[in-house]
């Protein structure tokens, strides 16, 4: 079960927490800001209100034993460094997701053991640029992993990540041989492979990569159709 | 002698020149020829008399002792012919003696008074003697004159645009100049008089010109000692003089850097303007903020035209640096948008300060102006979104987005993996449109035959029906073997840039074939 928490809960950290698919009572927030707290305690979250440059409270809101995924989102370039430093250095396998203020900070972050940083002003710039050079792309794309258009919601159309369990009809297959497209009306974008140390694998070119057990497929359809796919690698 | 009869010919004369188009139209393309930096052959032409002009200079001090040969002969004469006639057409084109006839008639018949050609004609000659005392002008004359010829390089100045820019300074600093110039004949009259008169003994001066042509020589810190001071006083004076001759020189190399550098700037920004002349649409960005500069770079690698607005000065000096065009200008006032050629031009604005009430005020501008502009606004504060969009601004971005690509790392991040290509920028797949235009096959139409899409290693996603209009239908996943293509069909494809290219080059191909 994922556990979360949110280092800084302003307009990002809330904007994530709606977003997540994850319950309340499963996010941890961090705030110093009274109104902040209030207002994750009121959602149902668990609240701490410390500073989270001491390593003893890292540990007692649970960084090590059970954490999965931490953010670090507050409008701090320098706190979030050093709590994905210190997060990462009481954690090993923990997710770490940052937010940078610019760039240069957002190497600096991976440098300190960030999984991902994200640096909110290149991000709106892309988005602006997609806008004006490939809207119908942007429209499609968000629809499909944000849901946030209306014909997408009308085709049902969904992301899924399926996991291939051993003995399926596609165990041992190559991938340029498998048509999902006719048999199940998906589309397949690629393969997430467990033996090349999570390497994402695009359904594009002419790779032949080899289906494993425990593979994870990532296709797009109608949730029937996704439905159906899911029963048959199972029969 | 029938005045009257003179005065009716002389105005049917005056009147056939500008009854005619042909006329009109040919000394019109002579004056923008000779004048206009902005028509396409006077690029041309200025070309071809600088390359004159260097040459037959060359040519003059080459020759020095030498007999002439033959083809140099000819040469110059041609370059006197041509610049006689470069010469003739600037003194036609300066003004229209027809049209000031024309209106001097008619303003006498207007007023009821009694029309005398010899006002006329002092009128007119007034007219062309305003040209003839230009400076550049007397450059012109005397240049055609072959012993002249080293007087020719000066006309260079009217070749090169920004050099003839440069001159102007003398003109801006008129009163400085003409007040230096006060101080160096008073120095020069005190001095050249006083040393004169204590060094009349001086066996070398001769007169009052010697005593003069010493004070310049010296005053000019060049003393070639043909003239020394014998008497102490002459010494002192000589002293005084080259001290002040120095603060003169300082005073006066000051007062043209300065003038230039001002020069030097506006010159710069007058080209900005001619190169946002030459654009035939752009996109503005309001606000060098950190989005903004990491737009105009996307923008600027993707070959885009754009500008860069900024209220604030040094903003839009770091946009120049960086190599953007960049003006400093107030979004919010409309004046701002006619001077850049509204409606025409602007295909898209973005309004990306710091202040949602600026940007707000920005999106109305532009809104009150233009309903077709592509509106992008950024909304600083995430509950601005909704006042934007009430506003009529086509987008609007906030840190909402970045948020949510961040959750969705946590909810199912290799699907996000896998279709993110296109949010961020530095993957090596990515999501991608292909707008199909005309097809000029008679069908009307291509098939997946025609493309092979087997070729490109593309993954097809959908195919948008009718982009843009009512009827527009997204076809998800369609089977690429016996896909068709009409017009405005948009095609959504992931794979490599390079693959993606490819396949957009084939179908355009194809489409024409």
């Amino acid at each position: 079960m994922r556990k979360v928490l949110i280092f800084g809960f302003g307009d990002v950290g809330r904007e994530i927490q709606e977003n997540l698919h994850v319950k309340n009572e499963n996010i941890i927030v961090v705030d110093v800001d009274p109104v902040r707290i209030e207002l994750a305690k009121s959602l149902g979250c668990s609240v701490y209100n410390c500073d989270l440059t001491k390593d003893e409270n890292l540990k007692k809101i649970g960084i090590g034993k059970g954490i999965t995924d931490i953010f670090c989102v507050t409008g701090d370039d320098e706190l979030n460094l050093f709590v994905t430093l210190t997060a990462r250095a009481l954690d090993k396998n923990v997710k770490i997701l940052s937010r940078a203020l610019d760039t240069h900070q957002k190497h600096k972050l991976i440098l300190a053991g960030a999984d991902k940083a994200i640096d909110m002003n290149e991000i709106s710039a892309v988005n602006i640029f997609n806008m004006i050079k490939r809207p119908k792309a942007l429209e499609v794309v968000d629809g499909i992993v944000y849901k946030e258009n209306g014909f997408f919601f009308k085709n049902e159309l969904q992301i899924e990540e399926i996991e291939i369990p051993s003995g399926s009809f596609l165990d041992g297959e190559y991938i340029i041989s498998v048509d999902l497209s006719r048999d199940f009306d998906l589309l397949m974008l690629g393969v997430l492979d467990r033996e090349i140390s999570n390497h994402f694998i695009f359904n594009v070119g002419r790779h032949n990569h080899k289906i494993d057990p425990g593979d994870i497929l990532v296709v797009v359809g109608k949730l029937e159709n996704i439905e159906l796919f899911k029963e048959a690698l199972h029969a | 002698m029938n005045k009257g009869w003179l005065q009716a010919k002389l105005l049917n004369l005056a009147y056939l020149p500008a009854g005619s188009d042909w006329y009109i139209g040919f000394k019109h393309r002579i004056f923008r020829l000779l004048n206009d930096e902005h028509y396409s052959y006077n690029r041309y032409f200025d070309r071809f008399m600088i390359f004159l002009v260097l040459a037959t200079s060359i040519e003059y001090v080459y020759d020095t002792g030498k007999t002439l040969s033959a083809a140099a002969l000819i040469f110059e004469y041609v370059a006197i012919a041509i610049f006689t006639l470069e010469y003739l057409l600037r003194f036609w084109v300066s003004g229209d003696v027809n049209k000031l006839y024309i209106s001097m008639y008619e303003e006498s018949v207007e007023l009821n008074q009694q029309f005398v050609i010899k006002d006329f004609l002092v009128a007119a000659i007034k007219q062309k003697i305003q040209f003839m005392v230009q400076p550049m002008s007397i450059i012109d004359l005397l240049a055609i004159y072959p012993e002249l010829r080293p007087l020719r390089l000066l006309k260079l100045f009217r070749y090169f645009e920004s050099t003839g820019y440069l001159v102007t300074v003398f003109r801006d600093k008129k009163y400085e100049i003409t007040l230096l110039s006060m101080i160096i004949v008073m120095t020069l009259s005190i001095s050249s008089a006083m040393f004169y008169k204590y060094e009349y003994t001086n066996e070398k001066i001769h007169g009052y010109f010697d005593s003069f042509y010493w004070a310049v020589i010296t005053m000019g810190t060049v003393g070639y000692g043909d003239i020394t001071p014998d008497t102490t006083i002459g010494k002192v004076i000589s002293i005084l003089l080259v001290f002040s001759g120095l603060s003169i020189l300082a005073m006066f190399t000051s007062i043209i850097t300065t003038g230039l550098e001002k020069k030097i700037s506006e010159s710069k920004e007058r080209d900005s303007y001619k190169v946002l002349n030459k654009l035939d649409s752009y996109m503005v960005i309001i606000g060098y903020s950190k989005i903004g500069a990491e737009l105009a770079n996307k923008l600027r690698d993707a070959h885009e035209s754009y500008i860069v607005l900024d209220i604030n000065e040094t903003k839009v000096d770091r946009a120049k640096s960086h190599g953007h065009l960049a003006f400093v200008f107030d979004g919010t006032h409309t004046a701002t948008y006619h001077a850049l050629g509204l409606g025409k031009k602007i295909k898209a604005v973005m309004a990306l300060t710091k202040g949602d009430l600026t940007n707000l005020s920005i999106v109305l501008t532009v809104r009150s102006i233009s309903r077709t502009i592509f509106i992008i606004a950024k909304a600083n504060d995430i509950n601005n979104k909704d006042k934007f969009l009430l506003a009529k601004a086509d987008e609007v971005i906030s840190r909402k987005m970045g948020a949510k690509m961040l959750s969705q790392f946590v909810n199912n991040p290799i699907a996000f993996e896998a279709m993110s290509g296109l949010v961020q920028s530095d993957k090596k797949i990515i999501v991608e449109e292909i707008l199909i235009g005309d097809i000029s096959n008679q069908n009307g139409y291509i098939t997946a035959e025609q493309i092979d899409f087997e070729l490109f290693s593309v993954l097809v996603i959908g195919v948008f029906r009718n982009t843009k209009a009512v009827d527009e239908t997204f076809d998800f996943n369609p089977q690429t073997a016996r896909l068709v293509l009409r017009k405005h069909d948009t095609l959504i494809v992931t794979g490599r840039p390079k693959n993606i290219e490819g396949l957009r080059l084939k179908i355009l191909k194809v489409s024409s074939l």
